[in-house]
């Protein structure tokens, strides 16, 4: 029993959890979820279906401390809040059967949008390829879809962005005509006068006698 | 710029910007000593796509626009700015080591009759402006800021500085050190001993001027008072500097033995014909706290705030801040001065230090007080390339040696999720490019 508690309290202290300021609810449960991992082990799934629990029971228990009881991260955990019991089980399920589950990382975003600039008619397996290549990690579809939208990198934000943006109305419709000018008249038998030079004043530009 | 978009937000809350160059202006300000840009008029030069970007715009700002930005500055609006992006939560509850010093800026004009001080590097009485720095030798930071003209001593400005230290840093224990200057004349010494005798947890330690009449008292005595200790030479094999101490009491100008002040004597004993040095030390804690060569030891750390003006002038180009006196006075013989412009640029040269030291040391114990010039050369000012798309500014450095450093700070901008007001929000995303990424074959 002592040996547990050493454990319990090691497992607590490693997650920076003060014991003298749990409640007796928080630590009945706390002895449950350790007692959960001593039995199933701390594997990704156990610890998936842990932080579940956790972070849906209502326990007042911060997110980044249940992050640090399970070891996953600050961000993962605030994720996983937002995600129902079956979406957490089929996320598993999608682990489990092999499928792709490497996440993207916004730092990823620069060669990769290099790789699409350079590669117009890459596909999108032709990028998880690149992705794999270059940071070896399987990512779905659906991600690169995701992450793609995300920083405006997908086919339909960049047809979007490039596509020539068509005016409210048509220019000759807003353009007033030209008022038609009158021609100067010229006398007959007169030469007609030359046009001035390009950028010189109309009138004169020496400085008249003063008298 | 995170910590940029965080001045920003505070300056929009600090400065009627009423011809909306604060943006500009302020991000020009903080990005050009960032990269090292050594005077405004280089503005017209600069082309850089990436810089313009970080000035808030799509196009390098005009030179004429920053600059006037900074010469409207007004006085009120910039100390609202400093006393709210001071670090004071570096003070607050804690016993803290301060040092308080001035910085001379020298001025060439002769055109205006400006006010005149020593500089000390130059060792001449010369036409100047001065900033007046608080900094904490605890944590490496300067924590305020005041631009004067060049008249001005710390003497004038000591009692100030320290109580605003006192109110809005709100520490445990504050042990302030101080130059000779606040001390040129005995009044001022006195009204900082009176400060710390209204605050229990100050204390005051200043180096005593070292005046002719004091220094004959001094040297008269009695050698059996002085204690010597072995300091470490000035290398491994050098021998060790002798330094011998005493202690003493020290009566004010006009006053009684009984307000006699506590003075510790150091003398440096030095080899062969020189002369020994003495450096003369007033200070305020007992006897029974802290032992004379602990004062000695607890003064010599004000060699890092020195250190840190050192770094402003070589590597954030401080002596480059607009000047105070007014060009448009009607007497240039008397200019009328604007502390706006030269203290605004002044306090953001030390928030830039304030930062860059910051960014050091997530960078790892490796980076720990790495010059801002070093920094500058290994991460700021990098190529790549930058993609703009609808949602997103990507930023692609080029590969450089020692960019995995840079990851822990990079992963953590990308996940604060910053956007850019004037790049229509885009959110900002920085990568480097990943080592051993496979090349296209020809």
């Amino acid at each position: 029993m002592h040996a547990t508690d050493g454990a319990l309290a090691q497992w607590l202290s490693q997650a920076r959890i003060a014991e003298d300021r749990l409640t007796a609810e928080q630590r009945g449960l706390l002895q449950c979820a350790f007692a959960f991992r001593e039995r199933c082990g701390d594997d990704y799934y156990s610890n998936r279906l842990l932080s579940h629990f956790l972070l849906h029971c209502d326990s007042k228990l911060k997110v980044a401390q249940i992050a640090r009881l399970v070891g996953i991260s600050r961000p993962t955990a605030s994720h996983q809040q937002d995600l129902s019991s079956k979406e957490a089980i089929q996320a598993a399920h999608h682990r489990m059967a092999g499928r792709p589950h490497g996440k993207l990382l916004p730092r990823y975003a620069g060669p990769i949008a290099e790789f699409i600039l350079t590669h117009a008619d890459a596909t999108r397996y032709d990028i998880i390829d690149f992705i794999e290549r270059t940071w070896g990690q399987r990512v779905s579809t659906v991600a690169l879809h995701h992450f793609c939208k995300k920083f405006g990198l997908d086919r339909a934000t960049r047809a979007e962005a490039t596509a020539p943006k068509p005016s409210a109305a048509p220019p000759s419709a807003e353009r007033t005509p030209a008022e038609p000018r009158t021609l100067e008249t010229v006398p007959p038998s007169q030469p007609v006068p030359l046009p001035p030079p390009p950028f010189s004043r109309r009138g004169r530009n020496t400085r008249a006698r003063s008298s | 710029m995170p910590t940029a978009l965080n001045w920003l937000a505070t300056a929009e809350e600090c400065f009627a910007d009423e011809y909306g160059s604060l943006r500009q202006g302020l991000l020009t300000s903080v990005f050009s000593l960032v990269i090292g840009m050594e005077r405004i008029f280089h503005l017209d030069e600069m082309e850089d796509a990436g810089f313009a970007r970080l000035c808030g715009g799509r196009r390098c700002p005009s030179r004429h626009t920053v600059g006037g930005w900074r010469r409207h500055l007004s006085w009120h609006e910039v100390d609202a700015f400093c006393r709210r992006t001071s670090p004071w939560h570096l003070l607050h509850n804690e016993d803290v080591l301060m040092s308080f010093d001035e910085h001379t800026i020298p001025r060439w004009t002769r055109k205006f009759h400006i006010g005149k001080g020593y500089s000390t590097t130059r060792n001449k009485y010369m036409r100047c402006e001065k900033l007046f720095t608080g900094y904490d030798l605890v944590s490496g930071r300067f924590l305020n800021v005041r631009g004067t003209p060049g008249n001005v001593n710390l003497q004038d400005l000591a009692v100030p500085l320290v109580q605003q230290a006192l109110s809005q840093g709100r520490p445990r224990s504050l042990h302030a050190l101080f130059d000779a200057g606040a001390g040129k004349s005995d009044a001022g010494v006195r009204a900082l001993w009176d400060l710390a005798e209204q605050h229990p947890h100050l204390d005051v330690t200043m180096r005593a001027c070292r005046y002719p009449h004091r220094m004959r008292t001094w040297k008269q005595l009695p050698s059996g008072l002085f204690v010597s200790v072995q300091d470490p030479g000035v290398c491994v094999d050098a021998p060790p500097k002798e330094v011998r101490l005493a202690e003493t009491q020290t009566v004010l100008k006009g006053e009684e033995a009984e307000q006699a002040i506590r003075t510790i004597i150091c003398r440096e004993v030095r080899p062969g014909p020189k002369k020994d040095r003495w450096h003369p030390l007033y200070t305020t804690s007992a006897a029974d706290e802290l032992k004379a060569h602990e004062v000695l030891s607890v003064y010599r750390a004000r060699q890092n705030h020195e250190q840190g003006h050192r770094v402003e002038v070589h590597d954030l180009l401080v002596d480059a801040v607009p000047c105070g006196y007014d060009k448009e006075s009607p007497d240039r013989m008397r200019p009328r001065f604007h502390r706006g412009p030269l203290q605004m640029i002044g306090w953001l040269v030390a928030l830039m230090y304030n930062a860059v030291a910051d960014l050091a040391q997530t960078l790892g114990p490796d980076h720990v007080g790495d010059h801002v010039r070093t920094l500058r050369r290994q991460f700021f000012n990098r190529p790549g390339q930058l993609y703009e798309t609808p949602e997103a500014l990507i930023v692609y450095l080029d590969p450089f040696k020692g960019q995995e450093e840079l990851l822990p700070a990079i992963d953590d901008l990308n996940a604060g999720n910053h956007r850019l007001p004037w790049l229509d929000n885009r959110r900002l995303v920085m990568s480097l490019t990943p080592r051993g990424q496979t090349r296209d074959g020809p």
